[in-house]
């Protein structure tokens, strides 16, 4: 797979998003996009709005107001179901607890994952990703047998598995010491790349910062793009 | 996409085997107690209908009543004593009686009795040979086809009775100078006659008779204890077998008509010639000295009353296992949802439609429950296989658990339904959990 370019094209386009958790605005952000292909992160200290910008962008969450638009598609025109499918064929999560399923294997994890997504299983790609992520003789291991950062390459391996067309990650390094948080976050950029994905990162880790050209920096009740 | 949905259910399943197992087990063991109800109520009247074989009324001993019913159709009672040939030759000549059957019985082989009848008997039962042919002489037997297979016996094995009903040989007086001749094996009819050793009545006198000195047959007992040897082909027995059939080598009694001095036997089957005999007859017999006449049908069915407080204690102990079963289930499913929120939470946010994550939890009902089910009924199968092995009259009964029957697909579909009610409510809670607890971090 060539690595993913960068073209003019929006994937996701915001416009006059706010949301609120009762009478407390938490998220404004007049105009923001994201073009496909791009690598962006999302800074911000804690109550800047980062998880609720994600949940809003992955359609877990409704706005309170504003517009969303992914892929060329409304997202507030779409229903439940057709959401829940559209999710799972062009998105991709990295959680800041991995969120393996517990009960599965590490590579029955892919497979609900493609399986979900409504795709034939992908034995080539599955298996470079374990040889990428180094977790080839872990395939058949249960996530309560990882290790934490075993476990976060397995959740970045489940969230290339679809080749998605965007990326979300929240978090990734939160938990990981400098090695392994510089090592997850080349991960993520190469896999991207070569799943041909757009990438969004949430973060408060400064760590993350150099690996990305372009940032949108949330501040507490206003929207600042740097 | 639904596959994947049950594979990750059976995962759901393992990764809690002892929770699981539980849950099943309780389910299990309710199932198991509703299937022997069951198997009880089922097979109980359509045996004994079977059993009852068209017989109007048994005719014995003055006692009681059950017990000559017990004794003489269903053969799990001792006797109530003997009656006068004499008595029962002149209810054989009554008018009202269309058939009478006689009964000597008392004896036994290896836990099944020996009856001492006539050719009658098996017509009134509608038995069929499958091996071999009726008695013609004194001291042999015909033998229904579970002693045949139980015991492993064919044609031409030589066995001492004793008297009593014991399934050990040590426990009973054997009649060692009287051994019995298998000459024919009765075809499998799922009736009482499956279980017993039919002669006729002569040999059953024979038996009772006080042996001469040296009349003690001991080829015949070394043959009993070597019967899978087969020792009994050798040239020489061969020999001494018919030297000791000749000695009993005479035309069997017709009990109609012959001398009945001293003569007696235990009980008679009698079938009306007409409907007022049933007006008539028991009363007639009734108030003779010595005898009684039982209505099979009257005392069957006060039997039927007198155990259906245990059955419906059973049935009340049933429900409320089932009832306990189901809370498990519902409890386990709660537990482990509330274990699976991120499970779940994740499968939403991966795509899983509410619907799939719904139908999920169903599935897992559905497994624990179907297992349940298989297992509480091969369970009590197998329970009543072995039970019947060491008490007999529940092999009487015909509950030996081999037969598997149509309720039985209706107790499955019903533990399903268990297990579906059970996990509703979970499920529902399930079908509500918001992914969004995955990016708001912590597990």
């Amino acid at each position: 797979m060539a690595p993913s370019v960068m073209t003019d094209a929006p994937l996701l386009k915001v416009t006059g998003l706010r949301h609120s958790y009762g009478e407390r605005q938490v998220l404004s952000i007049d105009a923001w996009q994201l073009l496909a292909g791009e690598h962006q992160v999302l800074l911000g200290p804690s109550g800047s709005g980062k998880t609720t910008l994600l949940g809003i962008l992955s359609g877990l969450l409704s706005p309170t107001d504003g517009a969303i638009e992914i892929l060329g598609t409304a997202a507030d025109k779409m229903a439940v179901g057709d959401l829940s499918s559209f999710r799972a064929r062009n998105f991709g999560f990295v959680f800041q607890d991995h969120h393996l399923v517990s009960s599965l294997s590490v590579e029955d994890n892919l497979r609900l994952t493609r399986h979900l997504a409504g795709l034939p299983e992908d034995r080539d790609w599955e298996n470079q990703l374990f040889d990428r992520l180094g977790l080839s003789k872990l395939r058949a291991s249960k996530p309560a047998s990882l290790s934490h950062g075993e476990a976060q390459r397995a959740a970045i391996a489940r969230a290339a598995v679809t080749r998605p067309k965007l990326i979300l990650a929240d978090e990734p390094t939160s938990a990981l010491d400098d090695e392994n948080a510089h090592n997850v976050m080349e991960l993520l950029k190469d896999l991207s790349d070569e799943a041909g994905s757009t990438m969004l990162v949430a973060s408060h880790d400064s760590r993350v910062k150099p690996f990305f050209e372009h940032t949108l920096t949330l501040h507490k009740h206003e929207e600042r793009n740097s | 996409m639904m596959p994947f949905l049950l594979k990750l259910t059976w995962a759901n399943l393992l990764i809690r085997p002892l929770a699981s197992w539980l849950t099943v087990a309780t389910l299990a063991a309710a199932v198991a107690l509703i299937s022997i109800l069951l198997q009880f109520s089922a097979h109980t009247s359509e045996r004994l209908e079977r059993d009852l074989a068209g017989v109007d009324l048994v005719v014995g001993a003055k006692g009681s009543p059950l017990q000559l019913i017990l004794s003489s159709l269903l053969h799990i009672d001792v006797p109530t004593g003997n009656i006068p040939l004499s008595d029962a030759q002149r209810i054989m000549r009554d008018p009202l009686t269309k058939a009478a059957v006689p009964l000597a019985l008392g004896d036994s082989f290896r836990g099944f009795r020996i009856v001492g009848t006539n050719p009658d008997f098996l017509e009134l039962y509608g038995a069929e040979m499958s091996e071999g042919s009726v008695w013609t002489e004194p001291q042999q037997v015909v033998i229904g086809a579970q002693v045949a297979k139980q015991l492993g016996m064919n044609r031409g094995q030589r066995f001492f009775g004793g008297h009593g009903l014991s399934f050990s040989d040590a426990d009973l007086a054997q009649h060692e100078h009287a051994a019995y001749e298998v000459v024919g094996i009765l075809a499998p009819s799922a009736s009482i006659m499956d279980r017993l050793i039919i002669t006729s009545v002569d040999s059953v006198w024979h038996a009772h008779e006080e042996p001469e000195a040296d009349s003690v047959d001991h080829d015949a007992h070394e043959d009993d204890e070597h019967h899978d040897e087969d020792e009994h082909h050798d040239e020489d027995e061969h020999h001494d077998e018919d030297e000791h059939h000749d000695e009993h080598q005479h035309a069997l009694s017709d009990l109609l008509t012959m001398d009945a001095e001293g003569k007696a036997v235990t009980a008679l089957l009698v079938q009306y010639s007409t409907p007022i005999a049933a007006v008539r007859m028991p009363k007639a017999i009734n108030n003779q000295p010595g005898l009684q006449a039982a209505s099979p049908a009257l005392e069957i069915t006060r039997l039927f009353n007198l155990s259906a407080g245990l059955m419906d204690a059973g049935k009340i102990l049933a429900v409320i296992m089932t009832v306990i079963g189901g809370l498990s289930i519902f409890v386990a499913v709660s537990n482990a949802a509330v274990h699976k929120t991120y499970d779940i939470a994740l499968l939403r946010a991966m795509g899983a439609k509410p619907r799939d994550v719904f139908l999920q939890q169903i599935c897992e009902g559905v497994i624990v429950s179907s297992f349940a089910g298989l297992l509480g009924i091969g369970l009590a199968h197998g329970l009543l296989m072995v039970a019947a092995n060491v008490y007999a009259p529940l092999a009487v009964f015909g509950l030996d658990g081999s037969e598997f029957f149509a309720a039985e697909s209706y107790l499955l579909g019903g533990t399903v339904l268990v297990g579906i009610v059970a996990v509703i409510w979970p499920a529902l809670n399930s079908y509500k959990v918001d992914p969004m607890v995955l990016l708001k971090g912590g597990r």
